[in-house]
């Protein structure tokens, strides 16, 4: 399409209008045409109107001619009484013929015709009045005759140039009427083919400009319903390509909504790969860390016991070197031997050997018992235990029954709270967890007051847990040392009691294992209470309680 | 039988500990002859030779010691092909060891020791266990007479 911009209506009328203007000019012309062969059949009519008013005139100049001369010869007197009537009725054919030529240059001719019929009626006429004053041989003279044939004869030329004149317009007239009716044939016959070219023509352009375009537009929208791309553009400036325009703007915002919602998508599927890779990473952290924890035991473990080797060696051979100085000493004690040098001897070994020897054991001792609380530590680590429901009374009374010696010894007593729920844990860890805890209630008591210990249970914030205590009114623990309290190795009161300060540190371990927790509260001066959180039973509990992962090493 | 007539081998890569155990039970008198092979590897070696308590009617047997941390061959190994083999799975074996764990012992049991000694670092406590082996299998002829062993 040129640059020409219609709208679908003005296409249409065009479409339609096009081909009725070229009909409707079709028909003004074959009505042109038929006006003119209509016009041309009047004309030869009226040429012949003339041909005939010509004859007319010229019969009755030689009719009356005729009649003159037969007067003349037959010398009818009254003949000429009847000249002036026929001359007004020629004189009224020749206005007549005059007014039928005036459109062509025949008038002129028509004129001298009439003014010679005139002329020939005047001659007649007045040869009638020569007969009737009775000049016949006058009449009869030739010269009188020829006067007259002479007339005649012009008036014979004249009425022939006149008709071979009208013969000839007539001619010309019909030429022009076959001229126009072949020319209606021609335009007939491309009227016809000019219609089928128009329609043609309009066919093909309504079927590129419209037909075709609405097929695209119609695809157009079934593709935008189904979400799939569309055809390109569809020229154009007209309401079809409005509306395409409006498919591709709608399109384009689909797509860009798609591509949005895809963005969206896939960051959401990002960030929770993420979250996947974290949560992975976070459990093979732990499960490192797991195995870590395990080989850090088994390696304490072993070497704990690769320690022991040694030291069996050490306090082996110091019980040697004692019963070898017993051997030396009882040697010395013979008599043989001065007694000066007797009683150097016996010093010398009862003395400074000795003292030694004991320095060594006591050291032996020493490490030995710190290789066994390890041994026990790492023991908590790595043991299993078989979680049931368990009553603590019977526990903490076997306890508290061990521990009298220690309790009279001081002047100490220890309640049982009357109430004591049962808990899901095994018999003999709760037996490490509350013999270490009451134990060192009893070494840590205050020696400034009586030794008041108390053990029960308090309110525990969660539904599936139960709560115990054992609180003293002991030496206390400062706020400083509250955080090292339940790490390995850590004593506050050394000369107290003896100990390897594995006690809570054990604890800690073996509560931790059963899926609780242990916390304190202390006032030094005043006492310590420490908190016990462990699983309830599962059946009281309600709840499934989490059991504890049963580890192997 | 007679507990004299019984060799004691001893498996025990540690010098002290050997030197201790046979000093000891020499002192509670027993009489029996000692042997003393340093590694796994050397028991097996041993055990691999045709007689080699040289059981018969003047010999009942020998009786073994066994420690169990040792190097190239451990004990729970030298117990396994001891008891795996008709011509040795007879002999007494008496684990002797520094380690304590509850699984280690059930192993040796499971293996067919038919003593577990835990090497206590007490010297009291060990020469005690060592006499306590000895009266267990009834073979230990205790001294009737004699200072030594105990305190």
């Amino acid at each position: 399409m040129p640059a020409i911009h219609l709208t679908i209506f003005r296409k249409g009328l065009l479409l339609v209008g096009l081909p009725m203007l070229i009909q409707l000019a079709f028909l003004i012309f074959l009505f042109h045409v038929q006006n003119e062969t209509r016009n041309a059949e009047q004309w030869a009519i009226h040429t012949r109107d003339v041909m005939e008013q010509t004859r007319v005139i010229y019969r009755r100049a030689i009719d009356t001619m005729a009649r003159t001369q037969g007067a003349l010869i037959n010398g009818d007197v009254k003949f000429g009484s009847h000249i002036p009537s026929v001359r007004q009725q020629v004189d009224q054919d020749v206005d007549q013929l005059v007014s039928m030529v005036s459109d062509n240059e025949q008038v002129e001719r028509a004129r001298k015709l009439g003014a010679n019929a005139d002329a020939l009626l005047n001659w007649c006429i007045s040869q009638s009045k020569l007969l009737e004053s009775g000049q016949s041989r006058t009449l009869a003279s030739a010269e009188s005759r020829r006067g007259g044939e002479e007339m005649i004869a012009t008036l014979g030329a004249q009425l022939d140039n006149m008709l071979a004149d009208e013969e000839r317009l007539d001619r010309e007239r019909l030429a022009r009427v076959t001229l126009l009716g072949k020319l209606a044939y021609e335009f007939l016959i491309g009227a016809a083919v000019g219609s089928v070219v128009v329609a043609g023509a309009a066919l093909w352009l309504f079927s590129s400009s419209i037909a075709g375009r609405l097929n695209v537009l119609a695809g157009n929208a079934n593709r935008l319903a189904d979400r799939r791309t569309l055809a390109p553009p569809v020229g154009g400036h007209d309401e079809i390509s409005t509306v395409d325009q409006a498919f591709h703007a709608a399109a384009s915002r689909l797509t860009d909504a798609d591509v949005v919602e895809r963005n969206y998508r896939q960051q959401l599927e990002q960030r929770s790969t993420a979250l996947a890779e974290l949560n992975t990473g976070l459990t093979r952290v732990n499960e490192e860390l797991r195995f870590k924890t395990q080989e850090n035991e088994t390696f304490v473990y072993s070497v704990s016991h690769d320690l022991r080797s040694p030291l069996v060696n050490l306090q082996g051979f110091s019980k040697e070197l004692a019963r070898s100085c017993e051997d030396l000493r009882t040697a010395t004690l013979n008599p043989s031997v001065p007694p000066a040098q007797q009683k150097q001897l016996v010093e010398l070994v009862d003395g400074e050997i000795m003292e030694s020897i004991r320095f060594i054991q006591t050291a032996v001792s020493r490490s030995s018992n710190i290789i066994d609380s390890l041994l026990r530590l790492s023991r908590a680590g790595r043991v299993e235990y078989k979680r049931q429901r368990t009553e603590l009374r019977p526990i903490l009374e076997r306890i508290v029954g061990s521990l009298q010696s220690s309790l009279r010894e001081r002047g100490a007593q220890i309640t049982l709270a009357s109430e004591l729920p049962d808990v899901d844990a095994e018999p003999s860890a709760l037996e490490q967890i509350f013999g270490n805890l009451l134990t060192n209630a009893v070494n840590y008591l205050s020696p400034d007051r009586p030794g008041r210990i108390e053990a029960g249970a308090t309110s525990s914030d969660d539904p599936n847990s139960v709560r115990y205590f054992v609180r003293d009114n002991g030496l206390g623990i400062p706020t400083a040392y509250l955080p090292k309290l339940f790490v390995a190795f850590q004593r506050l009161h050394g000369q107290v009691a003896p100990g390897e300060g594995i006690g809570l540190a054990l604890v800690r371990r073996v509560v931790e294992r059963l899926g609780g927790n242990v916390s304190v509260e202390s006032t030094e001066g005043m006492g310590s209470t420490f908190y016990v959180t462990l699983p309830k039973p599962i059946e009281s509990a309600g709840a499934s309680a989490s059991p504890v992962a049963a580890e192997s090493v | 039988m007679s507990f004299e007539a019984v060799n004691i081998i001893l498996v025990e890569d540690d010098d002290g500990h050997a030197t201790l155990i046979e000093r000891n039970l020499r002192r509670a008198a027993l009489t029996n002859n000692f042997l003393r092979l340093k590694d796994g590897q050397e028991a097996l070696d041993y055990f691999s030779k045709p007689d080699p308590c040289g059981k018969s009617e003047l010999t009942p047997g020998c009786l073994v010691l066994l420690d169990i941390k040792m190097p190239r061959v451990d004990g729970v190994e030298v117990l396994r092909r001891m008891k795996a083999n008709p011509k040795t799975a007879t002999i007494p074996v008496i684990m002797l060891t520094t380690t304590d764990d509850p699984r280690e012992i059930e192993r040796c049991y499971q293996l067919g020791c038919n003593v577990y000694v835990t090497k206590p670092v007490e010297y009291e406590a060990f020469l005690e266990a060592v006499k306590r082996l000895g009266l267990f299998l009834q073979v230990v002829k205790l001294p009737v007479t004699g200072t030594a062993g105990t305190s």
